[in-house]
């Protein structure tokens, strides 16, 4: 039998040898991936999932408040922090952090369930102390999104350093 | 009648478009798709068909392939082989496509997600499929059709038409 006057033996040995091409050059560009998938796409997933719950608005900040389950963390700096925050919030600049954070770590259990927070939406500094609570091993942070503005406007309980 | 219908099939305009069309489709298919091997092994483990162990290598092997088959196509070099295996690789799709259409799972293609595009598995998908496979055997029996470079070459030998 032949195909376009190809004898089919060596039709079908060219066949295979793209396919074995093709295989060697798919597992060779991507071996960690074919090797290691389960541990990526479980790892991916982890984190999808903590993406998730990073963000928290007005009303999710409340309840994890009133529950008295989470510890909320002030990025401001000490002066605007000092001069009113979210009731029993812990201040942790986020640009000192470095220097800052040896003070508080007593205050701040590893296993515990921190909230970040800074002046309001727009401003970035309670994410960033969010990604890097994070990366130090707390394994629950949320980031309030609305941030301080939206928490005095709702009137909820604050207070400032006497 | 059937001389008449072989004269159609076998026109070189004919297969030149259907190696073009072909060619270019699998060859961005398997580029968009290399581009996110992950995206495509979870595509393929969709389809529950193949052990989990195995997929993954599977998948990847399948996109690069649908990259050389595509680009040989489009050259018409080793036309003949390319399209067999091109058609191999529809056979398992159909029946792929087929089993979890019988399963009841309404579930993405994985099959060609461009510009976003994100088809769901159905009867279109299959009549689709049956469609690119006659092109494909259309290659494989009659050749590459006009301006290849196995033509250009002159020479004789497996794919090199």
């Amino acid at each position: 039998m032949t195909f376009n006057g190809k004898p089919i033996m060596r039709v079908g040995f060219f066949a295979a040898l793209i396919c074995i091409a093709g295989g060697l050059t798919g597992i060779g560009t991507n071996f960690g991936l074919v090797f290691n998938y389960e541990a990526i796409a479980a790892a991916k997933e982890d984190q999808a999932r903590t993406e998730k719950t990073f963000m928290i608005n007005l009303e999710q900040s409340k309840a994890l408040f009133d529950s008295g389950k989470a510890i909320f963390v002030d990025a401001r700096d000490p002066a605007e922090c000092d001069a009113g925050h979210i009731k029993g919030a812990i201040n942790l600049p986020w640009e000192e952090f470095g220097m800052k954070y040896p003070e508080v770590s007593k205050a701040l259990p590893m296993d515990s369930l921190l909230v970040t927070y800074c002046a309001g939406a727009d401003c970035e500094m309670s994410v960033n102390l969010g990604r890097k609570l994070r990366s130090i091993g707390y394994k629950d942070v949320r980031v309030f999104e609305g941030g301080w503005q939206l928490w005095v406007k709702a009137g909820y309980p604050v207070e400032k350093k006497k | 009648m059937i001389s008449g219908l072989r004269r159609i099939f076998s026109n070189g305009w004919l297969l030149l478009a259907c190696r073009l069309f072909l060619g270019t489709l699998f060859l961005y298919a398997g580029i968009s798709k290399a581009g996110d091997p992950e995206e495509f092994i979870r595509s393929v483990r969709v389809y529950n068909i193949l052990p989990d162990f195995i997929t993954p290598a599977f998948a990847v092997g399948i996109l690069w392939i649908e990259i050389y088959c595509g680009a040989l196509l489009i050259a018409g070099l080793f036309t003949e082989s390319a399209a067999l295996v091109i058609d191999g690789m529809l056979v398992v799709f159909i029946i792929a496509i087929s089993i979890n259409i019988a399963r009841g799972n309404v579930m993405e293609c994985g099959c060609f997600d461009f510009f976003g595009l994100k088809e769901t598995i159905g009867p279109g998908i299959l009549v689709r499929d049956i469609v690119f496979l006659a092109q494909g055997a259309l290659l494989l029996y009659f050749g590459p059709g006009k301006y290849s470079v196995g033509e250009l070459r002159g020479r004789g030998g497996a794919g090199a038409a």
